[in-house]
């Protein structure tokens, strides 16, 4: 099979790092949303 | 529907599929093909996969869902930022690492052989299935509602997708996708704000939400823990999270968008776009679907939603029955429209409130008895009629209510979504079929020429195949759920493999493959007893049975198998 990616796409340890902050923001990007659909159920 | 109409649907259609086949023209080699040279950026992966995930049927059942019971369903999605975190962690870098084309080539790295057949075969037969329903299900209440028909709505759909998807592989899947989301959402945003727009006659969007409120339609989080309630919070954020990580992280149809990215970095980021605006996005089109529920209290909607069905029963002898009913449902909604402008004129004292609410909620509650009554009258009218019409509620308002051009746009948006899903899927059926089948058994010494022909001619079998299916499909109660079913049945087994693979050293292939094997077994087997109704159980659950089953199973026969390498 052909090789596809090379090495330099292969992800280096330093990157996850970066990317934690980012899941953080997701998870509570998540948090928010339920918190916000449960009000918005008890508002109305 | 007008010439206008016609000229927007079939214009829209035909720039995007000459679109796909001109900016893809010209691929020489196999990589190209089923990998997008990758080339693509999260930008584009972002929308590939979110376009793929959103079949015709998000835009054609949900609303009727949420038409039917409310917005519930959105918490289905909650478990899906979860899942894209852990594709993005654990999973994306294994395949880079790897450098495969499909996700089963790793299982033959970690097991053997045998395992990673088994992987492919159960995604070839569910997703199979799938891309027949993918197809089937929107022509079925499109040649319904526009007495087109079926057999050549469904043809249409098919040579459509089988044209650019053959022709330009991974790539034109992706770009074409773009296109598509993007008429998929400018179109739903313009129905969303007609709905408004017309309510508005009648009260404010504020007052919508109220009367929407009262009828109990913006239920939007259930905490209760209850196993047979189909959503919940918690059968939401669990059964909904293995869902989604079986889906994005081991269903071909998927990790192919994201594998075709320029690196592992752009992928992760068009999964983290996904994380962020999947669950607004549903928590919308729930809304526009709410929102239709509140227009026709004020406009008069169908005693059925389904035409077709009402015109047998009105020729069967319980037409005058039915004739009767409708004269008392008109009085019903009559009613119930009366106390609905009063409380939206929102000068109400407490207690006026309390008890206009109280009046609203036992006319509603009339009209929907009456509703219940029509459809036993279609039934002793026909006995093998279906007579759920959630699916046909969103396209007859808009057929009926939305001005030309907008309904020949809002079309688009539904053979848009179809085609979206169905070429990603053909893309990955060919993808599987040719790298873990034709070239791991077959013939593993081709020319990268002849992967690349061989890998386009199954991409068209694929798509013949997907056809033939659709039009020998049967009719399902209600389609999101059919396939949302067909998923889990297998999804938790194929995840059970992966994360076995990942997370366990000791763990080898002839253990999983025998536990794989048993937890797919017992998780059909749950699936005919629920549908027979031994006991009930909600079926985002079948997920955590295949995955939790194949995990403890491997774990116990590897101890019987002894450590040694089996």
């Amino acid at each position: 099979m052909t090789e596809l990616i090379s090495e330099k796409n292969i992800e280096k340890p330093p990157l996850f790092k970066k990317w934690r902050f980012l899941y953080l923001f997701v998870v509570a990007w998540l948090v928010f949303m339920i918190t916000m659909f449960t009000i918005f159920s008890t508002s109305y | 529907m007008n010439t206008l109409d016609l000229i927007v649907l079939f214009g829209t259609l035909l720039f995007i599929v000459f679109y796909g086949v001109w900016k893809t023209r010209g691929q020489r080699d196999i990589e190209a093909y089923l990998l997008g040279g990758n080339s693509m950026k999260w930008g584009t992966i972002g929308l590939s996969v979110m376009a793929t995930q959103a079949s015709a049927i998000t835009f054609i059942s949900t609303p009727g869902q949420a038409y039917d019971s409310g917005m519930g369903f959105v918490q289905n999605y909650f478990g899906l930022p979860i899942a894209l975190i852990v594709v993005s962690a654990v999973f994306i870098p294994i395949y880079y690492r790897l450098k495969v084309f499909t996700a089963y080539e790793f299982l033959e790295t970690r097991f053997d052989k045998k395992t990673r057949l088994l992987g492919a075969f159960l995604f070839l037969v569910q997703r199979g299935l799938a891309a027949g329903i993918t197809i089937y299900a929107p022509a079925i209440i499109i040649s319904s509602i526009l007495r087109w028909d079926l057999t050549l709505t469904i043809l249409c759909t098919g040579v459509l997708v089988i044209i650019y998807t053959v022709s330009g592989g991974t790539k034109a899947v992706s770009i074409t996708q773009k296109q598509q989301m993007a008429v998929i959402m400018g179109g739903m945003f313009a129905a969303f704000f007609m709905i408004v727009g017309y309510i508005s006659d009648h009260t404010t969007f504020g007052g919508a939400l109220e009367i929407a409120g009262n009828l109990g339609k913006l239920e939007v989080v259930n905490l209760e823990f209850d196993l047979t309630e189909r959503y919940t919070i918690w059968s939401g954020l669990t059964g909904g999270f293995f869902l989604s990580l079986s889906y994005f992280g081991t269903d071909q149809s998927q990790v192919q968008r994201y594998l075709g990215g320029t690196n592992a970095s752009e992928s992760r980021m068009g999964l983290m776009f996904n994380a962020l605006l999947k669950i607004p996005m549903q928590f919308f089109i729930l809304l526009t679907g709410v929102m239709v529920y509140i227009f026709y209290i004020f406009y008069q909607p169908p005693m059925h939603f389904k035409e077709t069905s009402v015109e047998i029963v009105k020729e069967s002898q319980y037409h005058e029955e039915y004739s009767n009913l409708n004269q008392e449902y008109v009085e019903a909604l009559d009613k119930r429209k009366e106390v609905a402008l009063k409380i939206a004129s929102r000068n109400l004292s407490e207690y006026d409130e309390k008890i206009f609410t109280e009046q609203l909620v036992d006319a509603d509650q009339e009209t929907l008895a009456i509703r219940e009554k029509a459809k036993e009258l279609i039934s002793k009218a026909d006995a093998s009629l279906k007579t759920k019409d959630s699916d046909y509620v969103f396209l007859t308002f808009i057929i009926t209510y939305l001005p030309h051009g907008l309904i020949g746009l809002l079309i688009a948006v539904i053979f848009s979504a179809a085609m979206s899903s169905t070429s990603s899927e053909l893309n990955a059926l060919a993808s599987t079929t040719s790298v873990d089948f034709y070239k791991r058994i077959i013939k593993e010494d081709g020319s990268a020429n002849h992967y690349l022909n061989v890998s386009k001619g199954l991409t068209f079998a694929w798509g013949v195949l997907a056809i033939l299916f659709a039009i020998l499909a049967k009719n399902s109660e209600n389609l999101i759920e059919a396939v949302n079913i067909i998923g889990s049945i297998f999804y938790g087994t194929v995840l059970g493999i992966f994360l076995v693979a990942f997370f366990t050293k000791w763990i080898r292939g002839t253990a999983v493959f025998l536990a794989a094997i048993l937890a797919q077994t017992g998780v059909i087997i749950c699936h005919f007893l629920t549908e027979a109704g031994y006991f009930e159980l909600g079926y985002l659950w079948y997920n955590v049975i295949g995955c939790g089953g194949t995990m403890l199973l491997s774990i116990i026969f590897q101890m019987f198998l002894g450590t040694k390498k089996a």
